[in-house]
């Protein structure tokens, strides 16, 4: 098997996202490919270096507090806004299933098909 | 979660100190995503500052689509972004890599440090959206779901920069040391 195509298998074991049994067969394989062992060495210190965390330096919040504007929530009633805001995307598709709903109750109660149809054919 | 709704909510009752709250919950990770991001501790803080009080103001459009981490990171992902438009220039690397004393942990395992600071030269020459999506993956346990809605590209796409981005790293990792030897 060429290494070049287990590139991507050889990332999905970094990730441990592969089945136990593959698994065993990298680990083995790379115990005796020297490529493939730097490859996955090269992932895992890339996987480390994006993990670790750098320390920010407590003036940056300081600074951001002083550029608040402390009166910008207390001049509208962006509480409430923000309640209908925040479950929005889960009640638009709701909505717009009762509006058709009402609409087709509407034609069909009040006849207003037949009344359409009387009016202009 | 739960904590985040209701610093929000006091946030939008006019309690600004919540906000600050709020967002140092975040702080170390994003000023640690930008940094790695730009090089520049000066461009990162501009940056952060900028995002955080453009999201003290969006702030009441915040919706249950995703969480809060991932609004707060695409926030901060459209403002490095638009900070690098604003100037005219595309993103100019002062040096190749950051310090390795400011990173937090121990040294890297079983590798050499000279090999820890050539796989980050690798990862700050890769395209933008691959070391954004490479950067965010270890971080608040984010999936790619989330990767996606943060550098605002399909699921797949932000898969497929990641393991993009992880098989460059290595391939060119594997051909310097080839070219040692």
């Amino acid at each position: 098997m060429k290494c070049s195509a287990r590139q991507d298998e050889l990332i999905l074991y970094v990730d441990d996202e592969i089945s136990d049994e593959k698994k065993i067969i990298i680990e083995n394989h790379i115990q005796e490919c020297a490529n493939c062992m730097c490859f996955v060495n090269a992932v895992r210190n890339a996987d480390d270096y994006a993990g670790r965390t750098i320390k920010c330096d407590r003036d940056l919040l300081a600074k951001v507090k002083e550029g608040l504007d402390r009166d910008y929530y207390k001049k509208k009633s962006y509480g409430i806004i923000h309640r209908i805001m925040f479950y929005w995307p889960l009640y638009k598709p709701f909505l717009a299933v009762m509006i058709i709903a009402v609409i087709l109750f509407s034609l069909f109660y009040f006849n207003l098909i037949g009344h359409i149809r009387r009016t202009f054919f | 979660m739960r904590e985040d709704r209701l610093l929000i909510k006091q946030t939008l009752n006019g309690d600004t100190d919540s906000y600050i709250k709020l967002i140092s919950r975040y702080n170390d990770n994003l000023f640690s995503f930008i940094y790695k991001m730009t090089l520049s501790k000066e461009d990162t803080k501009e940056i952060l500052q900028e995002a955080y009080i453009h999201a003290y103001k969006s702030l009441y459009t915040y919706n249950c689509v995703s969480s809060f981490a991932v609004w707060l990171y695409r926030m901060v992902a459209n403002e490095f972004r638009r900070y690098y438009r604003k100037k005219g220039k595309k993103i100019k690397l002062e040096k190749d890599s950051i310090d390795l004393d400011v990173l937090s942990g121990t040294e890297p395992g079983c590798q050499s440090q000279e090999d820890y600071k050539l796989v980050i030269k690798f990862i700050n020459s890769l395209e933008e959206n691959q070391k954004m999506a490479l950067m965010l993956e270890p971080l608040e346990g984010f999936n790619y779901k989330d990767i996606s809605q943060i550098i605002g590209v399909s699921v797949e796409n932000a898969k497929l920069n990641v393991h993009k981005a992880k098989a460059v790293i290595g391939q060119k990792f594997c051909e310097s040391q080839k070219g040692e030897k």
